[in-house]
């Protein structure tokens, strides 16, 4: 069975990781918005910001490396949003507003629009990889949970996590299968062959939610799920929060003076 | 297409995430009342599903491959509801622990893959079937078409918000999104088209599940 792919790095120790997933979880969110709202010109804050997370990342113990791996992510739409930066030119900016780059005239508020948008979704991401690297998911939907998110959202969550690594074990068994009996082939034979697999994928798919949904009725299910674990807040996590926030805040109204 | 945190201006996410919250909301209630407490492990193994047939690849021409997104399969199978919840699974899956797509653009993700790609989809494949004159047996053009537009739609509703936003402008980047997208519904038509012509051969009962 593969294991582990969706919430690396989280059965690690660190200060960060024995924080309750609530203080996380808000941390996370006040974060991502106070970040997102700040103003494009207020350079010095985002270095700020920058500085919180990789203290972060340092306490977690989360590789810094993976972090960097997953900034790749947000580079497509940085360069789709560049792409579209020579036409945008605004009424308002005069010839001294705009500045050439290899023949192109490109408009410095356009210019200072995307820059802004790569460091704030740089910013967001590196907050949830702390997140995620740290929390192990189902502790995090108890976190949710606790936080008041909608139930039933939460519970399809859970199994979702819990089936996940078995479907996709089951994707594996037929790609393995398919490239054991027929290797390559012309691209038609290929896409074909994929519809199927995702076809067979449905409805064995399906035929477990069944059983699955059937052996959880002969046990008493009522549509509620009982946990004996209950996360707790303790100083540290009042510590943090009361350190991040203060600290995020601060930044932000700095920002935006 | 997952936009992410920073793209959108304040006005413009807050929007989106207002609708995208009522959406789901009246998904939870339409598809509690068909499935009752069956909701829960149905909705959630078939999200894993649709996440998991995301990792199935196909070629497309030039050497390169894409991967699906499932939103018009989801509601020709499962119907508009539970197909919009199934999505808004994924995508909060998809955000929180890959980073894919941003937490205060999740609503106008949710919008453009499973309000636009699934509502819209399935409405279509029905218009579809209703002149092509299938009854229940899936009309491959109508599947084919339904696919294709869950894309394009997606694509430009992601273009449109970005322009709104004003980080792009709107007369370059809504035909440059839905050009490129044009081409990659294709591939989603095509598999989707396979999909669901392969489980009308193998399990037909499977295409009338119980539909809002």
């Amino acid at each position: 069975m593969q294991h582990g792919f969706i919430d690396k790095y989280s059965d690690r120790h660190s200060p960060i990781h024995s924080l309750d997933p609530r203080t996380k979880l808000i941390c996370l969110l006040t974060f991502v918005v106070l970040v997102v709202t700040t103003p494009n010109r207020a350079v010095g804050a985002f270095g700020l910001f920058g500085m919180v997370i990789l203290l972060t990342v340092i306490l977690s113990r989360i590789p810094l490396r993976y972090v960097l791996k997953r900034l790749g992510l947000i580079v497509p739409f940085v360069l789709l949003t560049a792409a579209f930066l020579p036409l945008v030119h605004r009424p308002e900016s005069g010839p001294g507003d705009s500045l050439i780059v290899w023949g192109v005239t490109i408009d410095r508020a356009g210019l200072l629009l995307v820059q802004g948008a790569a460091v704030k979704s740089a910013l967001a991401v590196s907050a949830m990889i702390v997140l995620t690297a740290s929390t192990r998911f189902p502790v995090l939907l108890q976190g949710m949970e606790r936080l008041r998110a909608p139930k039933v959202l939460v519970m399809i969550l859970s199994f979702m996590y819990r089936y996940i690594f078995v479907i996709i074990d089951e994707v594996m068994r037929m790609q393995r299968a398919e490239a054991s009996r027929a290797a390559g082939g012309r691209t038609w034979r290929r896409v074909r062959a994929a519809g199927t697999m995702i076809g067979s994928l449905f409805i064995r798919t399906y035929e477990r939610a069944e059983r699955v949904y059937q052996s959880m009725n002969s046990r008493g299910f009522d549509g509620d799920i009982c946990t004996m674990h209950r996360p707790a807040l303790s100083t540290g996590d009042l510590l943090f929060v009361v350190l991040f926030l203060g600290g995020t805040i601060t930044v932000r109204l700095w920002g935006a003076a | 297409m997952h936009i992410p945190d920073g793209f959108l201006d304040t006005k413009t996410w807050v929007a989106l995430d207002a609708l995208a919250v009522g959406a789901t909301a009246l998904a939870v209630g339409r598809t509690r009342r068909v499935m009752g407490e069956k909701q829960i492990p149905l909705l959630g193994v078939l999200a894993a599903f649709i996440f998991a047939a995301q990792m199935v690849n196909f070629p497309v021409a030039g050497g390169t491959s894409g991967h699906f997104m499932g939103a018009a399969l989801a509601a020709i199978l499962l119907g508009p509801w539970s197909a919009v919840l199934v999505m808004t699974i994924v995508l909060i899956i998809q955000c929180l622990m890959f980073q894919d797509g941003g937490l205060t653009a999740l609503g106008a993700n949710m919008v453009n893959m499973g309000v636009i790609g699934a509502m819209l989809a399935y409405g279509l494949y029905r218009g579809g079937q209703r002149i092509l004159g299938g009854g229940m047996r899936p009309r491959p053009v109508a599947v084919f078409g339904a696919a294709w537009m869950s894309i394009v739609l997606a694509a430009s509703a992601c273009a449109m918000e970005l322009a709104v936003s004003g980080t792009v402008p709107i007369g370059a980047a809504l035909p440059a999104m839905a050009g490129v997208h044009a081409l990659i519904g294709i591939g989603e038509g095509i598999i989707t088209v396979l999909v669901v012509g392969f489980i009308a051969q193998v399990r037909p009962d499977l295409l009338e599940l119980q539909k809002e």
